[in-house]
């Protein structure tokens, strides 16, 4: 699979939900330039029904990627800039009691927006990041006993800063399990830099995401979501997938190994990347091409290298060279 | 906890419990097999099934930890029998033999350990306990209700391994995709299964002896223990019969009667043929008149008396031999200890050239008997001037007389004491000849089990000993006057020609009688013939074994070397029976051979005769496989063209075994899949294809990383187009195929394409992996490498 969606040639091509995701990647590709394999995996993320944790630098275009899958989503999008004085009702919102009717009225928060960013999640207080818990897990908010539904399609997308750590709570793991995965965009490359700074000279780069074309109608998103929930996961591709969550418990070198929702998260991923590529079944590749992004995020890796003892992981558990229901004929 | 939950949790858990009843029943049945208390011995199997199962629910609720006192009761529970025997026995005066102490203790470990039996292994280990226990219970004891528990263990048995089996399954094996069937282990258990199988269906005396010698408490090895029990069939029993060598009467109701059996003169006569009428007047030769003078009267007796044996026989007739009644055997005697054995019945000293003269028993030289208590049993002993050098082991043999009429007690060479049950009075005994110990009767008591002991010589550690041997009396150095004689000398001195020892001597002219010559007891010696002896060393290389001995004697006495001829039995290994454990020695092993003098009272069985072997002591197992592993060079090297083609045949095959390998797999493959006429669809194409190929690839040294599906490694480049001469568009196509038939539920291929096109790909993949050894083996590629590769 390459990022630039020419893979997407299965007999899902050509129908229009399909034609509009390959118009999204190009859309993102266009804003977010040179980073083909970090938007491929955002929109498995997003096709995963998963929420996507960011982690890196500050002018990386974290803020940027958000706002143009926004756009392109043509959902609506809120942004939550997270600080210590950030209060949970600021997020989920709160009853105010409206004087002229005598009665309390909701005002809903940011997280009834379909898609989410939180900015800088790591610098809200702890209680605050609990907030997002309920709406990130199970699609709805509960306040003063009362529960509030979100949307179908709804997306986080938050961002952290890795290097400057002082005022800020780090989240918890509870947390960091509700994301589907953990992206670093990284810097372009040279080419890409200097395509970037001649655009630039032509118009701002946030102006172009904003102003980014509308892309999908209102329930594409849905249905490809639930396209991807129907590609077929295989016996024994299963059982990969569940020997390889089983060594991440026993790995002497890993504190905290996948959970249960981790495992599905993992699996919903490699459905969406099967989809992606064009397959309605999943391989061991879509397994193991999805793990660092879904496992660096929910594992407890006592390791300053994190991504070598995923790997190592991968090397370790062979992948399954028969299928589950006997073909092979003498 | 309920017991329906305890069930689904743990579904072994009350299998376990019956298999372990199930062995404290076989205990308690072999415990008590004497007393047949049936009552009591239900009733402590309905206490201990209460108790355990109360217990077993008791702890499977708490889920009781393995500890350091698991450990410590579960020794302990096994010890306690050996350790409260010895006060048992001083306080109750009663006891149990080892073998069901060591019983009761592995049934203690099983029921000890069934307290832990929620962990799988503590549980394993209680049900091998109980296995051991009941197989144990099922050797030991002839009990057919134990027939009846072990059938029930077995049913039990089978669905407990098919429960843990599939319990293994549910919770271990579906997680790792390259888990497989432990083969190994079931097929030790299926072996194990299969001879508690077999064990039930032996006989029961068969299983009941499986054990003998292995128990010393058996009293089978003549280390009996006042407990033991009379069950593996050699015991201190009184048993009546006539079928086993072991069983016998006492000496004083032994059947005494004067029975119709043959005496030793008449098995010569069927066996060899009668004596033909002596021909004093044609003969050439003579003793010696040194000899003759003082001799004369002993040989005229032993003439008189028919005690002599003569080299000219008629041709036998068809023997007609007596046998006892009752018995369907036609065995004369059984034996029982390890053969061959030669028995011996006459020994001869004298030879005139014709006739052997029985050796006489000079007063002088005969030794005191004393009865000596060895272990509690008397035995008839006499002092032995034996030899400084190790060079004999002691080998303990017992017969029974069945059909033969003669009071000599039939032993091997160098006897070192006789042990009949009950007999306690060496006066019962006198020597017959020197060192041929005869009952003072006419004949031996039948169906009395005689038991020997002597001393087995060494021949392998004589062969290092510059041992001087005994001159020997006169007689036992004299030959024959004759001008033959001298022929016969030349010839000896010939033979021995290269020999530094005696002993080098006396194996010399062994082994060139035995190579040169070939035995047939129907060859006579012609009534012309002066010198039979050198009639046979002469002109004819088939004799009978009489001849053998009487050249071996002579050609040994013509180097100096003190012997003797002796007549007797040869127990052959041929008549061994295993299942009764002892040799039936018939009236056809009537045997002559000699006997060399070692000095003091020792012999040497000197065996000439083709097709007869003496007995060599027990070798340790290292021994025995350096033996063997002799031979085997030695047949090697006598069949060296064969050894040499089977050996590069072997050596190639070895060197090219994966060059051969890949060869068969593409010939396998060309034949199920590439051949005119096949009709298959594309997926079991592309997978057994992709098999085949991968099984080459790890025979070339490149095996595909198990860490990446085939599909990747079709599309990784590692198996490089060009040199395969497949497009990159081919391998594209056939990578998505394989992931296709391997991991979508989906009957449609994903591409559509052709099955020629697939197979034309697959046949040049497959053809064009090969095994070169040039190649540096491939070592382990990461997915850092892999990832390398594909960008």
């Amino acid at each position: 699979m390459n990022g630039t969606g020419e893979t997407l040639v299965s007999r899902n091509n050509g129908s229009p939900p399909c034609e509009k995701l390959y118009q999204l990647r190009q859309q993102l590709n266009g804003v977010l330039q040179g980073k083909a394999q970090v938007v491929e995996q955002v929109l498995v993320c997003l096709l995963a029904q998963g929420h996507l944790l960011l982690e890196d630098q500050p002018g990386l275009g974290k803020t940027t990627l958000a706002k143009a899958l926004a756009g392109g989503l043509g959902e609506r999008f809120a942004r939550v800039q997270c600080t210590p004085d950030l209060l949970p009702s600021d997020i989920t919102g709160f009853n105010l009691f409206n004087q002229k009717q005598q009665e309390f009225e909701f005002r809903p928060g940011p997280v009834f927006a379909d898609v989410l960013l939180a900015d800088e999640i790591n610098r809200a207080t702890p209680r605050t990041q609990s907030a997002l818990l309920e709406a990130m897990a199970e699609r709805q908010v509960s306040i003063d006993g009362q529960r509030f539904p979100l949307s179908q399609t709804f997306f986080v997308i938050a961002t952290q800063n890795p290097i400057e750590q002082h005022g800020t709570y780090p989240l918890p793991e509870a947390q960091l399990d509700r994301f589907a995965m953990k992206l670093s965009i990284g810097y372009p490359a040279a080419t890409e830099e200097m395509r970037m700074l001649s655009q630039a000279r032509r118009a701002d780069a946030d102006t172009r995401a904003a102003e980014s074309r509308v892309v999908f109608a209102e329930g594409d998103l849905l249905h490809l979501q639930q396209c991807v929930a129907g590609v077929d996961v295989a016996c024994n591709v299963e059982e990969y997938l569940v020997a390889l969550a089983h060594r991440t418990r026993t790995h002497s070198r890993v504190h905290l190994g996948l959970s249960p929702r981790g495992l599905l998260t993992w699996q919903r991923c490699a459905q969406s990347l099967a989809f992606l590529a064009g397959r309605d079944f999943v391989t061991p590749d879509d397994v193991q091409e999805i793990a660092l992004p879904v496992l660096e995020v929910r594992l407890g890796i006592d390791d300053p290298q994190p991504r070598h003892v995923i790997r190592e992981i991968l090397e370790e558990i062979p992948v399954p060279c028969l299928p589950s229901s006997s073909r092979v004929t003498t | 906890m309920r017991f329906r939950e305890m069930v689904q949790r743990h579904p072994t858990l009350w299998l376990t419990w019956s298999l372990v009843l199930l062995a404290h029943l076989a205990t308690e049945i072999v415990v008590g097999a004497e007393s047949r208390d049936v009552w009591g011995i239900s009733l402590k199997g309905i206490l201990l099934a209460i108790t355990s199962g109360g217990a077993l629910a008791w702890t499977r609720g708490r889920h009781v930890a393995i500890t350091g006192l698991t450990m410590m009761l579960s020794l302990l529970a096994m010890a306690a029998p050996l350790l409260i025997e010895p006060f048992w026995r001083w306080g109750t005066g009663t006891g149990h033999p080892l073998e069901v102490q060591l019983l009761i203790g592995f049934r203690n470990l099983a029921v000890v350990l069934l307290f832990w039996a929620c962990h799988p292994r503590v549980e394993r280990l209680a049900v091998l306990s109980s296995l051991f226990a009941l197989l144990f219970c099922v050797s030991t004891t002839p009990d057919l209700s134990l027939v009846a528990v072990s059938g029930v263990y077995l049913l039990i048995g089978v669905c407990w391994l098919s429960t843990v089996y599939w319990s293994a399954l549910k919770t271990e094996y579906v997680v790792g995709q390259q888990a497989r069937a432990p083969w190994l282990l079931l097929s030790c258990l299926s072996i194990v299964l299969l001879l508690s199988v077999s064990l039930l269906a032996l006989p029961t005396e068969s299983r009941t002896r499986m054990l003998q010698g292995f128990l010393p408490s058996s009293g089978g090895t003549g280390r009996a223990d006042d407990f033991a029990r009379a069950g593996v069939g050699d015991g201190n029993a009184l048993v009546p019969g006539t079928e086993r060598a072991m069983s016998f009467a006492p000496i004083e109701e032994a059947p005494f009667i004067e029975g119709q059996e043959p005496s030793l003169y008449d098995v010569f006569q069927d066996t060899y043929g009668e004596p033909k009428p002596p021909k004093k007047s044609d003969r050439a030769i003579a003793l010696p008149p040194e000899l003759f003078t003082p001799n004369h009267h002993r040989m005229a007796e032993a003439k008189k008396s028919g005690k002599t044996f003569t080299l000219e026989r008629r041709r036998r007739e068809n023997p007609g031999h007596r046998h006892l009644q009752d018995t369907p055997s036609r065995a004369v005697l059984h034996l029982v200890g390890r053969v061959p054995v030669h028995l011996r019945h006459t020994t001869y000293d004298l030879f005139d050239g014709y006739e052997w003269y029985p050796e006489a028993l000079s007063p002088d030289r005969a030794r005191q008997l004393s009865v000596v208590d060895l272990k509690g049993t008397p035995w008839i002993r006499w002092p032995m001037r034996s030899l400084e050098h190790d060079i004999f082991h002691t080998e303990p043999h017992a017969l029974r007389v069945l059909n033969i009429k003669t009071n000599r007690v039939l032993s091997p060479v160098n006897l070192l004491g006789v042990h009949i049950d009950l007999c306690d009075r060496a006066d019962l005994f006198r020597w017959e000849q020197q060192d041929i110990l005869a009952m003072d009767r006419k004949t031996l008591p039948g169906m009395t089990v005689i038991h020997l002991q002597s001393h087995l010589l060494d021949e392998h550690r004589l062969s290092h000993e510059t041992h001087t041997f005994f001159s020997g009396a006169p007689e036992l150095l004299a030959l024959p006057r004759g001008s033959e004689m001298e022929s016969l000398r030349e010839i000896a001195d010939e033979w021995t020609a290269d020999c530094r020892t005696k002993w080098e001597k006396v194996v010399a002219i062994r082994e060139r009688l035995r190579a040169e010559y070939i035995h047939d007891p129907d060859v006579i010696v012609p009534d012309d013939c002066e010198n039979p002896v050198a009639w046979f060393l002469r002109d004819g290389k088939r004799r009978t074994d009489y001849l053998f001995a009487s050249a071996a004697v002579l050609l040994c006495r013509s180097q100096g070397i003190a012997c003797r001829a002796v007549s007797g039995f040869y127990a052959s290994p041929e008549n061994y029976d295993p299942l009764a454990r002892q040799t039936a020695v018939e009236p056809e092993d009537i045997h002559w051979w000699a006997e060399v003098s070692l000095g003091g009272s020792n012999w040497a069985t000197l065996e000439t005769t083709p097709g007869y072997e003496t007995l060599q002591p027990r070798r340790s197992l290292l021994a025995s496989a350096w033996i063997y592993i002799k031979r085997g060079g030695w047949l090697l090297l006598v069949y060296w063209p064969i050894s040499l083609a089977v050996g590069l045949l072997g050596l190639i095959t070895v060197q090219q075994r994966d060059r051969i390998e890949s060869q068969l797999l593409t010939w396998r493959w060309r034949l199920l899949h590439d051949r005119p006429g096949v009709r298959e669809h594309v997926g079991p194409l592309v997978l057994n294809s992709l098999k085949v190929l991968e099984r080459k690839l790890q025979l070339a040294g490149t095996p595909r990383p198990a860490c990446m599906s085939f599909g990747r490694y079709l599309r990784s480049g590692l198996l490089e187009p060009e040199r395969v001469g497949v497009t990159p568009t081919d391998l594209h196509t056939l990578s998505r195929l394989s992931d296709w038939a391997t991991y979508s539920c989906s009957s449609r291929p994903v591409v559509d394409v052709e099955v020629g096109e697939v197979r034309r790909v697959c046949r040049k993949l497959i053809l064009s992996t090969r095994v070169n050894r040039s190649v540096p083996r491939q070592t382990a590629v990461s997915l850092n490498s892999i990832n390398e590769t594909r960008s």
